[in-house]
């Protein structure tokens, strides 16, 4: 029974990381470059919406509707400014430029606040502790369900978006071909901005729902990196729908771990990557990747 | 179009300027007969320093291959030389021999991360270091989380144990930036600039790019290795939190992209660099690290070859002879 | 009326020259055909007009206004459209797909989705196939079928009939002549020398990065062209 419940608390745990690593996918799959700042980027969410719930006392998922803008406007402002000169600097530029940016973000966090660990548990209130016993042994969170439920929701509005919308075919033919994409009249870089501005604010709700789930401090962000790449790699890279499997595969490793010892939690996880990675199926998931799939 | 050129690797200038380097280079062994026990202790760091930026310029100037994992062999050279340590080989030696079990482990771990690409290798490596932090903290032996100091060192007199310390630092320094010019110099150095400048056009020119990037990825194993085991050597206490931390990699780019990535000078220029800031700003702690990731973002975006690009454009020859000139013959 | 001018453009491959001082210009409604052998330049200027390849030095004035400064994107709305060489199609779009992509920013004109499909009926069964999976020939005429759905004013198309089948080509060209129709002024690269003549108003010969005839078809002997082509003396300016 115990390890029904651990299962059952992975997948709940796998929305989470699915949506840490949607953004990294979209931003992957439309740009081609693994934004090494996105952990950072998601726990800076956090903070923000910490410093409007201390200020005026607000619940944390009512903070989202102004720090969601703001981050979206955010990404959009990092785009224009940083990675598209960086994307025009060769493959290995928008990687440097992206980890220096993590450094930054991290320190500026560490200064502007302090390396104080802290948690929006209590200011979400009853949704934050409150559960459904199942059994004696099993019980679902209602956070648990709700983050489960919102990486869904996020998931499939993009796969519906990049699908049916006008703006994600553009998006979609830019990332299959971008010079050509510009021949036909598509201002690449602004599709660009617009999907970074998305994968910020996917980031933040993700950081957001860890630190209301959890604990966060200013340098959780690159564990949560690291998280959200395991998930995209498990999932198949450039697949939404796979990252959320991803995401699952991982937290439930990361729970099975735990309930053996849980000093395994995390390590468990890392040699579940390990294994998808030297196996023959990661090998090829990791051949699809020159084909340019986004979804 | 019908004069004659002839190739040339060096002239008087660059000969002249490579044997300055061999004077700096002996000059530098002699530093602890003359100098305090801190400013030894300080050239070990800078030592160290360097052996990390030539190995990150290693693979990103040279292979193309962008880590954020080599703290993985830091860390694990580090700690195999205290667990060699543990089992009663004398501690220098022991640092040896774990850098060359750093090799052993680049080579175990080649056939994984090198099928990764661009960000996929980054995070690829970073996992492993994280992975390998995970296993060393579950080991009582080694000291769990707490952290662990190295033992068999503290028979030798302090002044004495340091001057060691800085001439295997030195020697391994040398060692190293030897191996590497003489990888640029061999045919493997033609090769290496193909894929640092296209490495398609490289692979379909029929340069053979695996066993190349398997060398780079070994080489920067071994010196990644022996610093993090130099480290340990010069500070006698690690903790696994730190020396498989990721700011390693931050200082690398840092001190690799400022001085001139996929240059051989450049690194070189940037650890002294790094090495001076840290020395005067390192007090002002997260204001510090913001500059240090700023100036980064700022070289990549403006100056991405680095300042050593600044005074090789203007220089009228080279300071190594690792490059080819043309000139008419007669 | 000149719709395009172009003044002493140069345009390089890294160090190399590729388009060494080219003038020439457009006229509005005319059909130009753009030849030459391979490497003369032909794919890099009209590239560079498409704001797609930098220009080194001269001055490209489109409708009056200089192009300079001016992205690729926004000379597409300005009603300036290339169809690439090797047709270069979305792969994983479908046909239609690939045709609102190009149509969704287009300024308002006769063209669009219904009206290229009409224009080009054998694309209708197709238009939920991904290009991927479309003939050598469906693919060229979704491309250039692609390239309506901008509404061009001005409609460059590189290398018509490379690697079509003779019927393909048929059919390809039988859409050029729905274009002529349509009162577009069009310039195409073509390796076809007859085909090129027989369809264009003018012709337009590049060698070595250069314009070595520029003559009106009519009245042009196939002998002068073939001269042009290979360089063997310099030939007659018209």
């Amino acid at each position: 029974m115990n390890w029904v419940n651990a299962i059952v608390q992975g997948i709940l745990l796998g929305g989470l990381y699915a949506l840490f690593a949607c953004g990294l996918s979209l931003m992957f799959g439309v740009m081609r470059i693994i934004n090494l700042a996105h952990g950072d980027i998601a726990v800076l969410g956090a903070f923000l919406v910490w410093s409007l719930t201390t200020r005026f006392g607000m619940n944390p998922f009512w903070a989202l509707v102004p720090a969601l803008p703001v981050m979206l406007i955010l990404g959009y402002v990092l785009h224009r400014t940083v990675l598209a000169r960086s994307l025009r600097g060769g493959p290995l530029t928008p990687l440097l430029t992206t980890f220096g940016l993590a450094i930054v973000i991290q320190n500026a966090l560490l200064q502007a606040y302090n390396p104080d660990v802290r948690s929006l548990g209590g200011a979400a209130g009853g949704i934050a502790t409150g559960s459904w016993r199942i059994t004696d042994q099993l019980s679902l969170s209602y956070l648990g369900a709700l983050i489960l439920a919102t990486a869904v929701l996020v998931l499939g509005g993009l796969q519906l978006m990049l699908r049916r919308t006008a703006f994600g075919r553009e998006m979609r033919a830019t990332a299959q071909d971008a010079d050509t994409a510009t021949l036909v009249g598509v201002p690449a870089s602004s599709v660009y901005a617009r999907a970074t501005a998305i994968a910020v604010a996917t980031a933040t709700l993700a950081g957001v729902f860890l630190a209301v789930r959890s604990i966060f401090d200013a340098s959780s962000g690159p564990t949560q990196l690291i998280f959200a790449f395991e998930a995209v790699v498990i999932g198949g890279l450039g697949s939404l729908w796979g990252t959320l499997w991803g995401g699952m595969v991982l937290g439930v490793a990361q729970t099975i771990g735990a309930t053996i010892d849980p000093q395994y939690s995390i390590l468990a996880g890392h040699l579940v990557f390990l294994i998808v990675l030297a196996s023959p199926h990661g090998r090829s998931l990791l051949a699809l990747r020159r084909e340019g799939r986004t979804t | 179009m019908s004069e004659q050129w002839t190739v040339k690797r060096s002239g008087r200038a660059t000969r002249i300027s490579s044997g300055v380097f061999v004077l700096i280079g002996i000059v530098l062994f002699t530093v602890p007969l003359g100098f305090r026990a801190d400013v030894v202790q300080q050239l070990t760091t800078l030592c160290t320093l360097l052996i990390m930026a030539v190995m990150w310029n290693v693979l990103a100037g040279y292979g193309g291959l962008v880590s954020v994992g080599q703290q993985a062999f830091i860390g694990f050279g580090a700690y195999a030389t205290v667990y060699l340590a543990q089992l009663g080989v004398p501690a220098y030696l022991a640092v040896v021999l774990a850098a060359l079990a750093s090799a052993v482990l680049a080579v175990a771990l080649a056939p994984l991360l090198l099928r990764l690409r661009g960000g996929q290798f980054a995070v690829g490596t970073w996992v492993v270091a994280e992975a390998l932090a995970l296993l060393v903290a579950l080991d009582h032996e080694l000291g769990g989380g707490t952290g662990v100091s190295l033992r068999g060192l503290n028979t030798i007199a302090p002044d004495w144990r340091r001057a060691y310390t800085y001439w295997l630092t030195l020697g391994f320094a040398v060692l190293l930036l030897v191996l590497v010019f003489l990888l640029l110099r061999r045919r493997s150095g033609a090769a290496i600039q193909a894929i640092r400048d296209d490495e398609e056009a490289a692979a379909s020119l029929g340069v053979r790019i695996m066993p190349l990037k398997f060398m780079l990825f070994v080489l920067a194993g071994f010196g990644c290795g022996a610093a993090g085991a130099l480290t340990l050597a010069n500070t006698l206490f690690i903790q696994p939190q730190s020396i498989f931390g990721v700011q390693w990699s931050a200082y690398m780019l840092f001190m690799v992209l400022v001085g001139g990535i996929g240059t051989y000078e450049g690194p070189i220029l940037g650890a002294i660099l790094f090495f001076l800031l840290q020395d005067w700003f390192a007090q002002y702690g997260a204001w510090y690290l913001i500059g240090l990731g700023a100036v980064a973002i700022a070289f990549a975006l403006f100056l991405p070859r680095g300042l050593w690009s600044l005074a090789d454009d203007r220089l009228p020859f080279r300071l190594l002879p690792v490059g080819y000139t043309l000139r008419p013959a007669g | 009326m000149t719709l395009l001018r172009a003044e002493n453009v140069e345009a390089r491959h890294g160090l190399l020259p590729a388009v060494r001082g080219i003038s020439f210009g457009i006229a509005e409604g005319e059909v130009l055909a753009l030849i030459g052998a391979n490497g003369a330049g032909k794919t890099t200027l009209l590239r560079t007009l498409a704001g797609a390849h930098p220009l080194t030095n001269g001055q490209i004035t489109y409708d009056g206004s200089d192009l300079a400064g001016i992205p690729a994107h926004q000379r597409v709305r300005r009603g300036i459209a290339y169809v690439p060489e090797g047709r270069r199609l979305f792969p994983e779009l479908t046909v239609e797909e690939n045709l609102l992509v190009a149509g969704r920013r287009a300024q308002p004109g006769p063209w669009h989705l219904e009206s290229v499909l009409a224009a080009f009926p054998a694309l209708g069964p197709l238009r939920d196939r991904p290009a991927a999976k479309l003939s050598g020939g469906q693919q060229q005429a979704t491309a250039i079928a692609r390239a309506l759905m901008t509404n061009p004013r001005l409609l460059m198309i590189d290398e018509v009939s490379l690697g079509l089948s003779p019927k393909a080509v048929e059919e390809v060209y039988a859409c050029m002549t729905v274009l002529r129709d349509s009162g577009a002024t069009v310039v195409l690269v073509e390796q076809d020398l007859g085909r090129a003549l027989s369809t264009s108003d003018r012709v337009v010969c590049l060698l070595e990065g250069r314009i070595v005839l520029d003559a009106d078809t009519e009245g042009l002997s196939r002998e002068e062209v073939v001269t042009a082509y290979f360089g063997f003396h310099q030939a007659r300016r018209s």
